[in-house]
């Protein structure tokens, strides 16, 4: 019943959308005003230089900048993501943490027991979120679409492409001002800016798309929610 | 000879009396029938609530009005669950739905969509008030300095996702206001979308519309009315492509009974017609005697109505039901006239009512001490069945002797008597009799033994579940809906009182922090309360209390998480926020907030004292049920009511009641006929009795438990077989003797009737339509058994007139 604006949890999704850009595809619709249609130009042009993966894991470095602290908080780790299954998210340092995020739940993993889980599938609106993202996943053009709008990017050859998207959802916009991406054959990387003035930046590296993810990573990312 | 149309020997004489009466009975029927529907508007129908039934003095007043007031208010609330993988076909098939419902509108409100801006200042409405708000988890964890507390608030701003937050930073440092929210938010289970209420679960959206009924829309009337209009949503919701569409609420129970009782009476009431023209019609080569029978069941009936209406504000659905079956022993008065048109010699109906009168007003007036006995019972409801059932005999019986006569002019002319005529009449002469058959007296005294031995080892059932199991489609969609709500379940619940809201919310509280140790031990599943939104402002003010010392006091966890964050700044800012901070969540306004809308339904108001339930989540089993009474009496204030039982306790009231009337009912029958019979009289008692005895003994000695509705029988049988026994003892005229084919008759009628009720589907009218079938065809056997040997000269007269009748047909 109650309505919650939830920054975190967009952010997961902003992460995972970003990671995932490989796998859209734009086809432009032709009732799309001229800008709308050189915006998808860009996105084909994007679409084309990224490499499609079916599991995709490296390094991260992030820099979270939040409004009313002076100091960035800074954090690395390694990630892993596997289409239409989920993420899973290791800080590693100043401090350890274990995040997993599926199509039911958002899970928070300490000393291999789930601490905190987050029910998606019961709550309608972290269930639209987690649905946006499983359909970028699924390389669903029209979700993303129906999500954000491109404000501006280019694809020029031989410099990294960038994008730059809006929420079309006044509820998630709320939230988020806007999302940043960069990058060549992958998302190289992410910023996410909050309408209170966080902002979380994160770089990825060492990305790996050619082998299979490792079997504690796919038992994560496999096994059912405990409550 | 039989049936010639030669002057009678004396003229069928008509008392003086007869027309006057039987018009001035004409008057009082038409009075009566007349003032009925006024009377029926002005006490509102037909009373349906099975609370109403029980004695008043039986329970506590206040408790039994608040009951009453939830039950009414839960019996009025109906929700439809439509549910499709698409969002936007569920919503589409929900406004079909809503729209097909909106054509009720004069019986029915829809609730109005969800206004989302109302919903977008929930945070801030919270977010006055969050200093005070706590979930029990984070409670303990503070109790415990909140180191953990401090590690997860660190986790999650390192974390670019993790539970969603409500508040910045600085006016809630450790997320506990956003713990409380979500916790809220979780144990709702459903959202808001396109101002909606939505739920997803595996993979299907439900979208959810509550109506709820008016309150003039209880009536029986407008559930008829109703229920294909809400069976007509449910399609429209199919037709607009939803999958699945669940349905719960008292309203779909009460249209699919009514439907289904209107089939199985109409079973038996065809099954009865057929009887009544097969047994009454075909002997007699005429309508007539059909009419005749039915004719005083019918004024009887009326009559009966009439009188119950007069004498108390409302009468109940129920008394209606068994009354009538009640009332339809009067059908023993038609046949038993009707059937002397088959007496030798010209049929002259004054004379041959004279001769029967004695019979019929014995037959009247030990039935009447019996239904009286049972007007005497403290439950309403038997109060209303008794009087209902003596009026409506008295009623049957003004008729058949007022009128039936004049109707009964040349009845038996031109008749044909049916071969089996005489075939029973040889049949009575070579009956077994007690005083000579030992066979019999072997087979009577080993029945009565293990009747005896039956009552010995008798268990009774009282549990309406038991007597009563709904169509399973409904209860199924029932469970589903309360799945999909995590609905608590609305028949068993904490009724908890207090001086004011303050007080209430404190007792909750108390039986809350009771309860949490019962879903630990996996007793309960959960419970809904309004404290766990409005905590009491004591409660507030400890936590308030609580997060002063361990959070925002030097050296507490704020003073951690913002150094870790090298940040000083941001916690005095922080610690700002808290002291500015000091207006505790009440409940006043929070009822008045859209927020409340899920629970608002747990306060019942302020009058003189506040008044609150808290729902049990799950159905709890018996012995579960009496821990949790004795769990609820431990605080103040704070009664568990169940209604299943409620309606339990009303049937078993009702059962050992009628198990001390059936007894005594027969003593002052048998006292009642002694008066007339002398020693004689148990002849006439003793079938019905033993009849009864078996009905009830000998099943039980089989295992089969006893309820209510087998007793119900039992009083009938009482009434029935009573009438037998005197029918048949009365001393006979100077042909053959009519009355044991009258009873005969009489006893097929009623065993097609209502016999045919053991074949019902509901437990408890199959109970009943079974133990009367043992009952009737036991006391039909025995009454023949139990006459006293006919003198040897009158025996070859029977068998006589009997050929004669052969005769006659060839």
């Amino acid at each position: 019943m109650r309505k919650l604006t939830s920054a975190p949890a967009f952010r997961l999704l902003l992460v995972a959308l970003a990671l995932a850009a490989p796998c859209l595809t734009t086809t432009p619709a032709a009732a799309e005003p001229a800008g709308a249609a050189a915006n998808d130009d860009v996105l084909l042009a994007i679409k084309a230089r990224l490499h499609t993966f079916e599991a995709l894991q490296g390094k991260f470095e992030q820099e979270k900048q939040l409004a009313k602290i002076k100091k960035p908080l800074k954090s690395r780790g390694r990630f892993a993501l596997k289409r239409r299954q989920g993420v899973v998210w290791r800080t590693e340092a100043p401090i350890q943490s274990l995040l997993v995020m599926t199509r039911d739940a958002v899970r928070v993993i300490k000393n291999d027991k789930t601490v905190v889980s987050i029910d998606i599938s019961e709550q309608p609106g972290l269930r639209l979120m987690g649905k946006i993202v499983f359909a970028v996943f699924a390389a669903d053009v029209e979700e993303i679409r129906q999500s954000f709008e491109i404000v501006s990017g280019q694809a020029k050859a031989g410099v990294p492409w960038s994008v730059s998207l809006k929420p079309r959802d006044a509820t998630v916009a709320k939230v988020i001002s806007r999302i940043s991406l960069t990058g060549g054959d992958h998302v190289e990387t992410l910023e996410i800016v909050e309408q209170n003035t966080d902002i979380t930046r994160i770089r990825f590296a060492d990305l790996d798309s050619t082998h299979p993810l490792t079997d504690e990573d796919e038992r994560l990312l496999g096994a059912p929610s405990k409550k | 000879m039989m049936g010639s149309p030669g002057a009678p020997a004396h003229p069928d004489a008509r008392p003086r009396w007869a027309i006057a009466l039987a018009l001035l009975w004409l008057a009082v029927v038409v009075a009566l029938a007349a003032s009925l529907p006024s009377r029926l508007q002005k006490t509102g129908g037909l009373d349906t609530s099975l609370l109403s039934l029980l004695p008043e003095s039986a329970r506590d007043p206040e408790v039994a009005d608040a009951v009453q007031r939830v039950a009414g208010a839960s019996t009025r609330k109906l929700v439809y669950l439509i549910g499709h993988s698409d969002f936007e076909v569920a919503a589409r098939a929900a406004d079909a739905c809503k729209k097909e419902l909106g054509k009720s509108s004069q019986w029915l409100t829809v609730a109005p969509p969800v206004d989302p801006s109302a919903l977008g200042s929930a945070t801030e409405f919270l977010g006055n008030a969050r200093y005070g708000l706590l979930t029990s988890g984070d409670r303990q964890a503070l109790e415990q300095g909140g180191q953990p507390l401090v590690d997860q608030a660190l986790t999650e701003l390192y974390q670019p996702f993790g539970a969603p937050k409500l508040f910045e930073l600085e006016q809630d440092p450790l997320g506990l206001a956003s713990h409380f929210v979500l916790e809220r938010a979780q144990s709702a289970g459903f959202g808001i979308r396109d101002g909606r209420i939505v739920i997803e679960r595996d993979g299907m959206t439900w979208i959810m519309l509550p109506a709820e009924l008016r309150s003039d829309a209880m009536g029986f009337s407008a559930q008829q009315a109703l229920a294909p209009v809400l069976s007509e949503a449910v399609r429209a919701a199919r037709r607009a492509g939803a999958k699945q569409v669940f349905r719960s609420g008292f309203i779909f129970h009460a249209a699919e009974a009514a439907t289904h009782a209107n089939q199985e009476v109409s079973t038996i009431g065809l099954g009865s017609l057929i009887g009544v023209i097969l047994l009454m019609w075909l002997p007699f080569g005429s309508p007539r005697p059909v009419l005749l029978v039915l004719l005083p069941v019918g004024i009887g009936t009326l009559f009966a109505f009439g009188v119950d209406l007069w004498m108390f504000d409302r009468v109940h659905l129920l008394t209606l039901v068994f009354g009538s079956s009640i009332v339809g022993v009067a059908e023993d008065f038609g046949v038993h006239f009707v059937c002397g048109a088959l007496e030798e010699g010209p049929f002259e109906p004054w004379t041959y009512m004279r001769h029967i009168r004695r019979g019929l007003a014995l037959a009247l007036l030990t039935t009447l001490v019996g239904y009286f006995a049972l007007a005497a019972l403290p439950f309403p409801g038997l109060r209303q069945m008794g009087l209902f059932g003596a009026a409506g005999l008295f009623g049957g019986w003004v008729t058949a002797v007022l009128w039936v006569p004049f109707l009964a002019k040349n009845l038996g002319k031109g008749r044909k008597v049916p071969r089996f005529v005489p075939g029973l009449v040889r049949m009575e002469a070579a009956w077994p009799r007690l005083s000579r058959s030992r066979v019999l007296q072997g087979v009577v005294a080993v029945l009565f033994g293990a009747s005896l031995l039956g009552f010995a080892k008798v268990h009774t059932i009282d549990d309406v579940r038991a007597l009563y199991d709904s169509v399973p489609e409904l209860s199924h969609e029932d469970g589903e809906v309360r799945r999909l709500l995590r609905l608590a379940v609305g028949s068993q619940f904490f009724l908890v009182r207090g001086e004011n809201a303050e007080e209430l919310l404190q007792r909750e509280e108390a039986l809350t922090r009771v309860l949490a140790n019962e879903r630990h031990s996996g007793t309960l599943d959960g419970w809904q309360a309004l404290s766990d939104s409005v905590p009491s402002a004591k409660t507030q003010a400890q936590t308030r209390e609580l997060l002063q010392r361990v959070v925002f006091a030097p050296g507490g966890a704020a003073e951690r998480l913002f150094n870790t964050l090298e940040d000083p700044e941001a916690l005095g800012r922080a610690r700002a926020a808290f002291a500015a901070q000091t207006r505790p969540l009440d409940l006043p306004a929070w009822l008045g907030s859209p927020l409340s809308a899920p629970e608002r339904h747990l306060w019942l108001g302020h009058d003189g004292t506040a008044e609150s339930v808290v729902l049990l989540r799950g159905v709890p089993g018996q012995s579960q049920i009496e821990r949790l009474t004795r769990l609820g009496a431990s605080v103040p204030g704070v009664v568990l009511v169940d209604q299943v039982a409620n309606i339990s306790t009303v049937l078993g009231g009702f059962r050992r009641a009628l198990s001390w009337f059936v007894p005594v009912g027969y003593l002052m029958v048998a006292l009642c006929l002694s008066f007339f019979y002398g020693r004689g009289a148990w002849r006439v008692a003793a079938p019905a009795a033993l009849g009864s005895a078996i009905a009830l003994g000998v099943p039980a000695l089989a295992g089969k438990p006893v309820t209510l509705f087998d007793l119900l029988a039992l009083v009938l049988v009482l009434g029935i077989g009573t009438d037998y026994g005197i029918f048949i003892n009365e001393p006979r005229g100077e042909g053959f003797s009519v009355a044991f084919l009258s009873v005969t008759l009489g006893a097929a009628s009623t065993l097609l009737s209502f016999g045919l009720l053991a074949t019902s589907s509901t437990p408890a009218l199959a109970n009943f339509g079974m133990t009367l079938l043992i009952g009737i065809g036991a006391s039909w056997c025995l009454t023949p058994c139990f006459t006293q040997i006919p003198k040897p000269e009158s025996q070859p007269a029977p068998v006589a007139t009997g050929n004669e009748i052969d005769e006659l047909r060839c």
